[in-house]
């Protein structure tokens, strides 16, 4: 009997195929599968094509159990760069994958705990949107905790 | 000067993202990685939207100050006490888990007042008194871990108040300083492990590390709470096993350290 496939459609429009027994470790797929059996293209208009690669390529993992923890910290390791861990962790809150959004987040806690102000406002792109006045009235707020 | 504030150049030219404005669950989950201390110190300055995570209540339900009191050496508890209100106080008395020392009467009434949302509570070390146990202690119907190691000033009375108010207790853990045998002059008193028997019928972790109790108290324990897997009795001196004891109690638990 040959394994039953899902399609997945990235916001740009691309398709996926995989493995609906792999797939439905997405919570939000599960249910979908669930509702109507999910048999067209299921749509996941807020995840690009670049990041459901990899969330796909995370799905597929073939991994014992007990080494399922070290894989998921080596997967998000090697995907360093903050902007590429950010969308992950978009997608897999979307897609209520929770080991994944986790070790997304830790990832990038642990790259910006470190990082002065400036640096992670240079990181993400944000830029100050408030006055000295302002960052008085923040410092006053949790001045119990410095 | 208003306008120009409003103009954000935040976009991320390679993916045309705004990171500014990630689902607040997200950064939420990464804020609460970061050590309080440290996360606190950057976290709330980046930017307005950053700013309002901090403050809103997914970043604190987890609540640890324990890196914080530990790298103070001398914890002035009024200190802790007004960081713990605040803290609690921010998560709308939602907290789920609580990581302190040295915390003062404010601080335990406060973290009491998230009743059924508390699950893991750890304050070893601190001054927290009998009386002030008794007197700010409410139901905590899912409270599953305690810890009040050190605890110097809760006796037998205290331990009965947690259990008569912490129904799904099942992990608790009451250790005391270290003595060396040789040193041990303290008398047997089975008060404390009476009222953990009496009042914990649920546990199945237990630890009493260099505890008073003696025989009689071991075996009202082991009588009386049933579920009991795991049990830590180590540095306990006034217990003496004969070999046929220590076997019956090893033969029903899975572990049993001595």
């Amino acid at each position: 009997m040959s394994k039953k496939t899902l399609t997945l459609m990235s916001k740009d429009k691309q398709l996926f195929n995989i493995e609906e027994h792999l797939a439905v470790q997405s919570v939000t797929i599960r249910n979908m599968v669930k509702e109507d059996g999910a048999s067209s293209v299921i749509p996941l208009p807020r995840v690009d094509s670049e990041t459901l690669a990899l969330v796909i390529e995370y799905l597929n993992r073939q991994q014992a159990p007990e080494e399922d923890e070290d894989y998921v910290k080596k997967f998000v390791d090697e995907r360093g760069e903050i902007p590429t861990l950010l969308e992950l962790a978009q997608a897999a809150l979307d897609l209520d994958i929770k080991k994944l959004m986790d070790a997304a987040c830790m990832k990038v806690a642990d790259l910006i705990k470190d990082f002065t102000l400036e640096e992670v406002r240079e990181a993400l792109r944000i830029e100050n949107d408030r006055t000295p006045e302002e960052e008085k009235a923040i410092r006053d707020e949790f001045q119990w905790a410095f | 000067m208003r306008k120009k504030r409003h103009q954000r150049a935040v976009v991320d030219k390679k993916k045309g993202r705004n990171w500014e404005t990630l689902h607040s669950e997200i950064l939420a989950s990464i804020f609460i990685r970061i050590p309080p201390h440290e996360m606190l110190k950057r976290v709330p300055f980046v930017c307005k939207s950053w700013n309002e995570v901090v403050l809103g209540p997914h970043c604190w339900q987890d609540i640890d100050v324990s890196v914080r009191c530990e790298i103070r050496s001398h914890n002035d508890p009024d200190k802790v006490d007004r960081v713990l209100e605040k803290l609690v106080k921010r998560t709308n008395y939602t907290a789920r888990q609580l990581c302190t020392f040295d915390m003062g009467p404010r601080g335990f009434s406060s973290i009491t007042n998230c009743g059924s949302c508390l699950i893991s509570l750890i304050m070893p070390v601190g001054n927290i008194t009998d009386d002030m146990v008794l007197k700010y202690i409410k139901p905590l119907p899912n409270l599953k871990y305690l810890d009040i190691s050190y605890c110097f000033h809760i006796t037998h009375k205290g331990i009965a108040a947690f259990g008569n108010n912490c129904k799904s207790l099942y992990n608790l853990k009451r250790c005391m300083p270290s003595i060396p045998f040789e040193e041990n002059s303290s008398p047997e008193d089975d008060s404390e492990a009476k009222a953990i028997a009496d009042t914990m019928p649920n546990l199945r972790w237990l630890q009493l590390c260099s505890g008073k109790f003696g025989k009689l108290g071991l075996f009202e324990i082991l009588a009386k709470c049933k579920l009991l897997t795991h049990l830590d009795i180590y540095e306990s001196w006034n217990v003496d096993l004969n070999n046929a004891e220590f076997k019956s109690i090893t033969e029903k638990l899975r572990m049993f350290l001595y």
